[in-house]
């Protein structure tokens, strides 16, 4: 089981995501788009933490690959599980807010062809941990910096191509009273993000004490 | 020979010097590659549809037009606490199975050292 700080900062995260619909509720309406704009304080926190959970991942895998430390590769594969999850809330929520806002579900902008193609290479990942057999580690640590390196045109592909996606500067100039509740959600996820990666990594390190006495019993 | 068989003739002579045809040089089948792919390419590129160089704002929409935002709000707002519980479960569950298999291992570690005792 999850041992007790990752508890109470489940429970706080908890909380805040109860508290959050009220400064929602508070926070003024966007002039073009209305009340269905407010699912940028549900989407846009996801993606921050997937891009997060992406950079913990990339960057782990680098040291596995070159350092050849095992506890980085636990804490990448920990990382990839978080991203694939982050990655589908962002998806999910993305059509509901497309849908009002520009009457499509999903419009193949290149912004999210390359979300997708983002959340596709993670869930690569995690098919190739766990259906590539010995020496996979290695193949996905590669894989996991191929994607890590992709965020960057993820990120500025609004500002670059033309689509009808928000660009980039809209978080950056919220008013205040926009900016509030966001930011809170944000703490919110990234409280989420940190019990999740804590708890993956726990369940990873047992798993090897496990693969660890085993080989010592088959060995007697 | 019948009218038939004259038409059958003249028609087998029509195909045989349609099939005789001298082999065509590779530099010919490249250009003839060439002009394809420029003429579909040309096409592709004429049918697009003009880029939006702007949208309507909701609300100037007319009202037939424009969806309830409220139950896509509390939809995305639910879908977040779906994933969340959906993943923490699934966790707790991995959690447990591996800290039986690792109780069960103890277990065996204690009975192996008592008959190792005894015997």
């Amino acid at each position: 089981m999850l041992t007790r700080t990752p508890v109470a900062l489940l429970i706080v995260a908890a909380a805040m995501f109860a508290a959050a619909p009220i400064f929602i509720a508070y926070a003024p309406n966007e002039a073009t788009m209305g009340l269905v704009y407010k699912i940028v304080y549900f989407h846009v926190p996801a993606w921050f933490m997937m891009f997060l959970a992406i950079f913990v991942c990339g960057i782990a895998s680098g040291i596995y690959l070159f350092k050849d430390r095992v506890s980085a590769d636990r804490l990448a594969y920990s990382a990839a599980e978080v991203a694939v999850l982050f990655g589908a809330i962002g998806l999910t929520t993305g059509p509901l807010w497309a849908r009002v806002s520009w009457g499509v579900w999903w419009p193949w902008d290149v912004r999210t062809t390359l979300a997708l193609i983002l959340e596709m290479t993670f869930i690569a990942y995690l098919l190739l941990r766990k259906y590539g057999g010995p020496g996979s580690e290695k193949l996905s640590a590669g894989l996991a910096l191929f994607g890590m390196f992709n965020v960057p045109f993820v990120y500025v592909s609004v500002n670059v191509w033309r689509t009808l996606h928000p660009q980039t500067t809209v978080v950056p100039q919220l008013p205040p009273a926009m900016a509030g509740p966001l930011w809170w959600c944000v703490l919110a996820y990234l409280l989420l993000f940190v019990v999740m990666i804590s708890g993956r990594r726990r369940l990873e390190e047992q798993r090897a004490i496990v693969e660890r006495l085993r080989l010592v019993y088959d060995e007697d | 020979m019948t009218k038939t068989d004259e038409k059958l003739m003249r028609i087998l002579f029509i195909l045989n010097r349609v099939t005789n045809i001298p082999v065509v040089p590779g530099y010919f089948v490249l250009l003839l590659a060439g002009v394809i792919i420029l003429t579909a390419s040309a096409t592709v590129v004429a049918i697009q549809p003009p880029p939006v160089e702007e949208f309507v704002p909701i609300g100037e929409l007319p009202e037939e037009d424009r969806l309830p935002a409220a139950p896509f709000l509390v939809s995305a707002y639910s879908l977040v606490w779906i994933f969340a519980f959906g993943y923490f479960w699934m966790l707790s569950r991995r959690l447990s199975v591996v800290e039986r298999e690792l109780n069960d291992l103890a277990k065996r570690a204690g009975l192996d050292s008592e008959t190792e005792s005894k015997g």
